[in-house]
């Protein structure tokens, strides 16, 4: 179900920043498309939000282990959102 | 010899009178008032009323860029913009560090805040906005104005209530004079036109009713309105040097404090703050011609701020010209002095004093000259700007023909 999951954090991307979600793929590279700091804690609770979660996560490092979409994928992962979500 | 005079080369505005620089002079000049009907969320409000910017000012930022902007720094990116256009200035690399951006506030992001504690308190909200805090933060426009134009010097806000402008303009002309920049983008900024704001001046009891009287024996407080203004100030031979417009000399700078009533205006603290800015710019009372007035609208400050002048210029006084463009733009706050400033820099150019608009009768406590109404022509050679803060803050600054 991960699947689920990057394709939620696709159409995050898509619509904020005028992206075909068609072209994001968990080898997207956050920072080549213009993700800052603060946007990246956007994507987070955008995840959140949707599965009802609290992540924690430090807003001033978050970029340093987030840089793929994948690395989101991995993080939802951690917190068995798979699971939950099959 | 460098010449350290403060040249005046670019101006913005956004304002209840218009949405440029242009547009606000225009409508001061033609005795606008932008104050009217607050038309958004005015219930359970005893104001009626307030300057509201008329335009969209989200206009041509991209989606992307609004969630981390509160008004209070759009409206001040807005004016910022037009007055680097007009200054004709880009901030290459290798100079960057010698530009500076100093922007005063008298509150801070509060519509963020405000929809923060709406979401949570009444409507089992999680969680504040992610961008509450840069969004809310007083240094918000002058970080925001420096990443714009890579403006890598002294970059701060400056805050004293309805002073702000002043002395973040004020500021701008010391870091020059010290030799920190060569270049300081300067201004103030407030969008105070908020249901929990609104509520607590409607607890202070100082509004007005129907309409910003200054100076009329009528008048019953003032009038709240969003605005801002931004000025670009330079070294006067870096100025010349790159062939720039000088609009004016930005020719003194007084600041002091009264150290007495929270609310109520002293003589001797804004006395102290118009001397030490014709002290600073070597202006003897009589070259003055203009007063921008802080001119509230209030009682006690139109009452207090016709005394202050007669101390300072004594004789002189009745030979000045004096209004308060409040009664158009409204009181921005920290946005005022920015865009008296614009009046100010224009009304040299033109020759013009703007009036004092819904001016009904004389009152013998306001016995100058306030230009009631109609704006008047006349040679202006100095003006200067009064802001006499809550806090019993002052700042003081005095603009030269060029």
């Amino acid at each position: 179900m991960s699947r689920n999951l990057e394709r939620l954090i696709a159409s995050e991307i898509a619509a904020k920043f005028e992206i075909d979600a068609e072209t994001i793929t968990k080898q997207t590279n956050l920072e080549e498309i213009g993700v800052n700091s603060l946007e990246l804690v956007e994507l987070v609770i955008a995840i959140e939000d949707e599965y009802d979660i609290s992540i924690d996560i430090d807003t001033t490092t978050a970029a340093s282990s987030l840089k793929t979409v994948g690395d989101l994928v991995a993080l939802g992962e951690s917190l068995g959102l798979d699971k939950e979500a099959e | 010899m460098t010449d350290r005079r403060i040249a005046i080369t670019g101006l913005g505005c956004v304002s209840a009178v218009g949405m440029t620089a242009d547009e606000t002079w225009a409508g001061l000049k033609a005795g606008h008032c932008g104050i009217g009907p607050l038309t958004d969320r005015a219930e359970d409000l005893k104001v009626t009323i307030g300057g509201e910017i008329p335009g969209d000012i989200t206009e041509g930022f991209p989606p992307r860029q609004l969630p981390a902007l509160d008004p209070f720094t759009i409206i001040a990116l807005r004016a910022a913009r037009q007055a680097m256009a007009q200054a004709g200035l880009t901030v290459e690399e290798d100079f960057a560090t010698r530009v500076g951006c100093i922007i005063g506030v008298g509150y801070c992001g509060m519509h963020v805040v405000e929809e923060g504690y709406r979401n949570i308190f009444l409507h089992g909200g999680k969680r504040a906005h992610l961008m509450t805090v840069p969004r809310t933060m007083p240094v918000a426009p002058a970080g925001q104005i420096s990443m714009e134009f890579g403006i890598k010097g002294p970059v701060y806000g400056v805050t004293s209530a309805c002073a702000s402008a002043n002395h973040a303009i004020g500021a701008g002309y010391q870091a020059i004079k010290a030799g920190l920049a060569d270049v300081v983008v300067v201004g103030g900024t407030d969008s105070p036109l908020i249901w929990g704001i609104l509520k607590g001046w409607d607890a202070l009891r100082v509004l007005a009713a129907d309409a910003c009287r200054p100076f009329s024996l009528n008048r019953r407080g003032l009038a709240l309105a969003d605005g801002a203004g931004v000025a670009v100030l330079e070294r006067w031979d870096h100025a010349k040097a790159r062939g720039a417009t000088i609009l004016a000399e930005l020719a003194g700078a007084g600041m002091t404090a009264d150290a007495a009533d929270l609310v109520m205006p002293g003589i001797d603290g804004p006395s102290r703050a118009i001397e030490q800015c014709l002290q600073s710019g070597d202006i003897a009372v009589g070259d003055v011609d203009y007063v921008n007035a802080h001119g509230t609208g209030t009682k006690a400050n139109d009452s207090t701020e016709t005394r202050i002048i007669r101390k300072v210029f004594g004789g002189h006084a009745d030979d000045l010209a004096v209004s308060s463009t409040k009664s158009m733009h409204g009181h921005a706050l920290g946005g005022s002095g920015a865009i008296e400033l614009v009046a100010c820099v224009n009304a040299i150019n033109e020759g013009v004093v703007p009036p004092t608009v819904n001016y009904d009768e004389p009152d013998p406590d306001c016995d100058l000259d306030v230009t009631p109404n109609v704006m008047k022509k006349r040679e202006i050679d100095v003006a200067i700007s009064n802001s006499f803060a809550f806090g019993g803050t002052n700042a003081v600054i005095a603009v030269r023909k060029a």
